[in-house]
């Protein structure tokens, strides 16, 4: 692949500037991280399948769709390579947005008697 | 005009033209072109502040006509229908076309002036905020003309009532789309202030130096930004609920109404900071010039404030208390409430220990600031009674609140804007406004707000609903209603003598120095009113009072200033596409306003979604016309005696940008 | 922020003058980040609107019945693989390997256009056999505004690539772009046309603001995929 075989070059060329060196060296972490993220995808949806005790299921999608995000700002987005603030930034929104939902979340409950009949004009269908 | 102008484009002899986009970019900065087209902070802060004062006086007319309906029991003045309108629009333009503009006016103009820059970040993004705020409060307004007229929905709009259902007409599309258009101003806003504090500070301009109202202009911004999501997209589903058929909101399908009340609060709470912040950045800017003292615990100001703003998103229930939350939350909420008077509380000792042992003047501007720590005081009182549950179930809906938020909206924050255009005046203009009449200003003000304010607690515990058209004698409000009338119009009255007073100075106002006040922060270093280009040189910060340290500091925290390079100084050209990119947005949500329903002439509904997708392609391609075009530029070389004492720019450097 | 060095040939140098701000972030990057969070409060609000709702109705309907998992397991297949490619044209941008750039750049909009096709069947599917409308039932009210405002932001994405492909064709294509490709609309290649052969190396800063988003809309389907889709598949709704 082309990627590989400029990288055996620029290990020869030593006049190769730094930042081009660095490009190279995410080429293999960007790989890497795609293979992970699509290893844990399918892990994700295999277990839903799997008998066991749901909640347990439930904790590790969570878990799983976690690295998956962070992996992605992480590396994809380049959180690792910039500036701190960035990252600062983006996770005042997150934490807020996170614990809005959360927040959201318990402050409803099912209701007991169910959504009422629908009475639309659309045909029958349809819904 | 001793700048001499060069209109080549700044990158040095690239090898083809710049292409300009459709037309040729207009240069000339003045008349109304110059105006459309301009992408100077200061013009558009300009533009905030007339617009919003517009407003303010529109909102003050609504209120006025409220007020004379209550004036006395049983009138039929206006209808109940028009008084629904009334107290609708008069709330919404107040917060979202008077408060929040009045402060982006002054973000823009003065908080590049603070921290040394030459421009915002982002200067045509800045244009499109201003056009997108003005066209936001145009379509709101529209609404008057239109069958059905204006919203009758109040300032939050509770579901059901905005249900296609029980607000038939175009009323309350107007006020989704408006407040949406609104929305999209504050957001470019924010983001550009963000990114200009952050980044283009001047040289040594340290966060814990940067002078206070940059500081609440930062946390505004990013309250701005977390905050508005929220409502957007709750007035997206109820766009939805009312064109679309769907059951966010809808009872009907499910929907349950009480979500609208946490969207609308979770955006709602955050925005009274929003209209508080400001104008607390406002104040602690002037105390300490007319107390000729340093801001008193300027740390613990700055970290307040971003505490209040962070606090604010965890409180937004304590508008729904008697909604029935269940105890834990209810006690959560109380909790976090009562929590948020500490920062508060801290702010308002240290505006006070600012002024203690100080040499206090008591110009225009000190009163209303020194009104503002009373009033705002009086309205946090009132908030805190009511951040207790019990209370509230006995206040909510009533005038006490009325009252509550009067105070810390007129007493809080239109004192504090007041103070600031009297202090900034000056700057912005070249002249003075004289002293004695904002005297009289602010006298007529203050007593007219607190006589049409203070009786307002009592109406409301004695259970007078907020929100009617009427009241019966026998419940014995005839006269606290009738002073409070009074009041309003002596407030009225002031606010009147105020805009005489702003238009007589900006013609024939004595001629003001670029330090009129003997103040503190940089803005006042430069010439009032400002050049195009803000300084002449750049600015390197070595104090957190640098105009006084200037003034009266040890020679060691003197500015020091750096000359422009021998390219000049770099500006941006001039632009259409943030007009045209904002009239393509105002015509997709009017659009949106006409989708399915009858409209004047026809009393059919004629419009499908054609018009909104016009106004969407027009947005496009005035985007895509306003990247193509890009910042362009042109060097402005100011006159050498400007910069006398500075030092040459280093050689690579290209001086000031 | 304008660059004097912008027509040097040294990609590394052409990107040094916009780093010449308060904190060393270029403002464009600065911006965008915010606007990502301030995102966050949006997408937030309407994933909770979808939830609150399965919590409260949880057996409005039976969305296993009709959710094809594997086809949304492949769409999100696809995002991932379009946010590496993204990442690579990123990278490709910055040694100054614009063609490079270029191609990674259309595979990012390839992929992007099999996602969006997959939503488009996906949502007809949903329609015609399930009955699934926007007013069949408040699951659909939720379901279809939550997905499609992500939808309309991976659309968003597509175009705001394409402008920069465009930009980065070299400049004879511009007059064959406006004339040529019959396949391609008219408005589209003449909104298209004027864009060609205008990249500079500087212009890597608003690739990357531009990979930045794209990359947010792969993070924002991770948590659709198991907050909307996933999680059905456990009975534990109505907790
Ligand atoms: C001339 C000064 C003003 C007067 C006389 C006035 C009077 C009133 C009155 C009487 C009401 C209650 C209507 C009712 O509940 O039936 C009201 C509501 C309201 N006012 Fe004012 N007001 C003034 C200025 C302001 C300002 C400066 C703001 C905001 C910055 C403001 C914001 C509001 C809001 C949000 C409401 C609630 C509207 C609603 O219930 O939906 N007002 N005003
Ligand atoms: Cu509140």
């Amino acid at each position: 692949m082309a990627t590989t075989r400029d990288m055996a070059d620029t290990q020869q060329k030593s006049d190769v500037p730094d930042y081009i060196i660095e490009e190279h060296k995410k080429y293999f972490t960007f790989f890497n991280l795609s293979i992970a993220l699509i290893a844990i995808t399918g892990i994700e949806l295999v277990i839903i399948y799997v008998p066991i005790n749901k909640w347990f299921v439930f904790s590790s999608l969570v878990v799983l769709s976690t690295v998956k995000f962070l992996g992605v700002i992480w590396w994809f987005m380049h959180l690792r390579w910039d500036r701190a603030l960035c990252t600062i930034v983006f996770l005042i929104g997150l934490i807020l947005a996170t614990g809005t939902v959360t927040a959201l979340m318990l402050l409803f409950s099912r209701d007991p008697d169910g959504p009422p009949e629908i009475m639309t004009l659309l045909p029958p269908f349809l819904w | 005009m001793a700048s001499t102008v060069e209109t080549e484009h700044h990158a040095p002899a690239p090898a083809e033209p710049v292409r300009d986009g459709i037309w040729r970019r207009p240069l000339k900065n003045t008349g109304l072109v110059g105006f459309l087209t301009t992408v100077d902070h200061k013009k558009i802060g300009i533009g905030y502040a007339l617009g919003a004062l517009f407003f303010l006086l529109l909102g003050g007319v609504e209120a006025l006509i409220i007020r004379a309906q209550l004036m006395y029991p049983e009138q039929e003045l206006i209808s109940a229908r028009t008084y629904n309108q009334l107290f609708t629009m008069h709330g919404t333009t107040m917060i979202f076309l008077a408060v929040m503009p009045l402060s982006a006016a002054f973000f823009n103009y003065i908080m590049p002036l603070q921290i040394g820059a030459r421009d915002v970040a982002f200067p045509r993004m800045n244009a499109l905020g201003l056009w997108c705020f003005l066209l936001g409060g145009v379509l709101l307004n529209l609404s008057w003309f239109f069958p059905g007229g204006a919203p009758a929905i109040g300032w939050f709009a509770y579901a059901p009532l905005t249900d296609r259902q029980y607000s038939p007409d175009m009323g309350t599309d107007f006020w989704i789309m408006g407040l949406q258009i609104l929305g999209i101003a504050s957001l470019v806003g924010a983001f550009n202030f963000i990114t200009t504090i952050v980044n283009m500070r001047a040289p040594g301009l340290s966060m814990m130096r940067l002078p206070l109202f940059t500081w609440m202009t930062l946390i505004t911004s990013f309250l701005i930004i977390l905050a508005f999501p929220a409502i957007t997209i709750a007035l997206v589903e109820l766009m939805f609920d009312r064109h679309f058929g769907t059951y966010f909101f809808n009872v009907e399908g499910g929907g349950k109404p009480i979500l609208w009340q946490h969207l609308f609060w979770i955006f709602g709470h955050p925005e009274v900071y929003i209209l508080i912040l400001p104008a607390m950045g406002i104040i602690s800017e002037i105390l300490p010039v007319f107390s000729r003292k340093p801001l008193f615990g300027y740390p613990l100001i700055v970290f307040s404030g971003a505490v209040i703003g962070f606090l604010g998103f965890a409180v937004w229930s304590h508008h729904m208390f008697t909604t029935g939350l269940g105890v834990v939350a209810t006690t959560a909420f109380a909790f976090l409430t009562m929590l948020i008077a500490i920062p508060t509380g801290v702010k308002i000792f240290n505006w006070i220990g600012t002024m203690w042992g100080g040499r206090i003047r008591f110009t225009t501007p000190m009163l209303f600031s020194v009104g503002f720590i009373w009033m705002f005081m009086m309205g946090g009182f009132t908030g805190i009674m009511h951040s207790s549950p019990p209370v509230d179930a006995q206040q909510q809906d009533t005038y006490f609140v009325v009252a509550h938020f009067h105070y810390v909206l007129i007493g809080g924050s239109i004192f504090a804007l007041f103070a600031g255009m009297y202090y900034w005046f000056p700057k912005v203009t070249g002249r003075l406004m004289d002293d004695f009449v904002g005297k009289i200003v602010f006298y007529l003000m203050f007593v007219g707000f607190n006589l049409a304010f203070f009786p307002m607690h009592i109406l409301g515990m004695t259970g007078m609903p907020r929100r009617t058209h009427t009241y019966k004698s026998e419940m014995g409000w005839d006269q606290s209603n009738f002073w409070s009338t009074i009041g309003a119009f002596i407030l009225g009255v002031g606010i009147l003598i105020f805009v005489i007073q702003i238009v007589y100075a900006y013609y024939k106002g004595r001629k003001s120095p670029k330090d009129p006040w003997d103040s503190r922060t940089l803005e006042w270093d430069t010439d009032s009113p400002p050049k195009e280009y803000n300084f002449a040189y750049t600015p390197v910060i070595h104090a957190r009072d640098q105009v006084w340290e200037d003034k009266y500091g040890v020679e060691a925290k003197r500015m020091e200033k750096i000359a422009p390079g021998k390219h000049g100084i770099h500006m941006p050209d001039q632009s259409w596409w943030p007009l045209i990119t904002s009239i393509g947005l105002f015509i997709a949500c009017l659009g949106m306003v006409f989708h399915k329903q009858p409209i004047p002439l026809t009393a059919e509904a004629v419009f499908g979604l054609e018009i909104v997708i016009f106004g969407l392609v027009a947005t496009f391609v005035g985007m895509v016309a306003w990247a193509l075009e890009g910042p362009g530029g042109f060097h402005l070389h100011p006159d050498p005696a400007e910069y006398a004492d500075a030092t040459p720019a280093p050689e690579d450097g290209h001086g000031h940008h | 922020m304008s660059s004097h060095a912008a027509n040097t040939d040294d990609p590394h140098a052409a990107l040094e003058p916009l780093k010449k701000t308060s904190t060393g972030i270029e403002n464009k990057k600065l911006a965008m980040w915010a606007f990502l969070a301030s995102d966050c409060m949006f997408f937030g609000t309407l994933i909770s609107t979808h939830l609150i709702y399965r919590k409260v109705y949880p057996t409005v309907v039976e969305p296993t019945e009709f959710f094809d998992i594997e086809l949304t397991g492949f769409s999100s297949f696809i995002l991932l693989m379009s946010s590496l490619l993204m990442a690579l044209s990123v990278s490709a941008a910055h040694k100054g390997n614009i063609a490079g750039m270029r191609r990674f750049l259309l595979g990012t909009i390839f992929f992007g256009l099999i996602f969006l096709s997959g939503q488009v069947y996906e949502f007809n599917h949903f329609v015609k056999d399930a009955g699934l409308t926007l007013s069949s039932s408040v699951f659909g009210s939720t379901f279809y505004v939550l997905t499609g405002t992500h939808g309309v932001h991976v659309a968003l994405g597509v175009l705001w690539l394409s402008c920069w492909t465009a930009c980065s064709l070299p400049k004879d294509w511009a007059w064959y772009t406006l004339r040529g490709g019959r396949f391609l609309w008219l408005p589209i290649r003449v909104i298209f046309a004027p864009m060609v052969g205008r990249y500079k190396h500087e212009n890597a800063l608003d690739v990357e603001v531009a990979g930045l988003y794209w990359h947010f809309v792969d993070i924002v389907w991770i948590v659709i995929f198991t907050a909307v889709y996933l999680v059905e598949y456990l009975p534990i709704l109505g907790f």
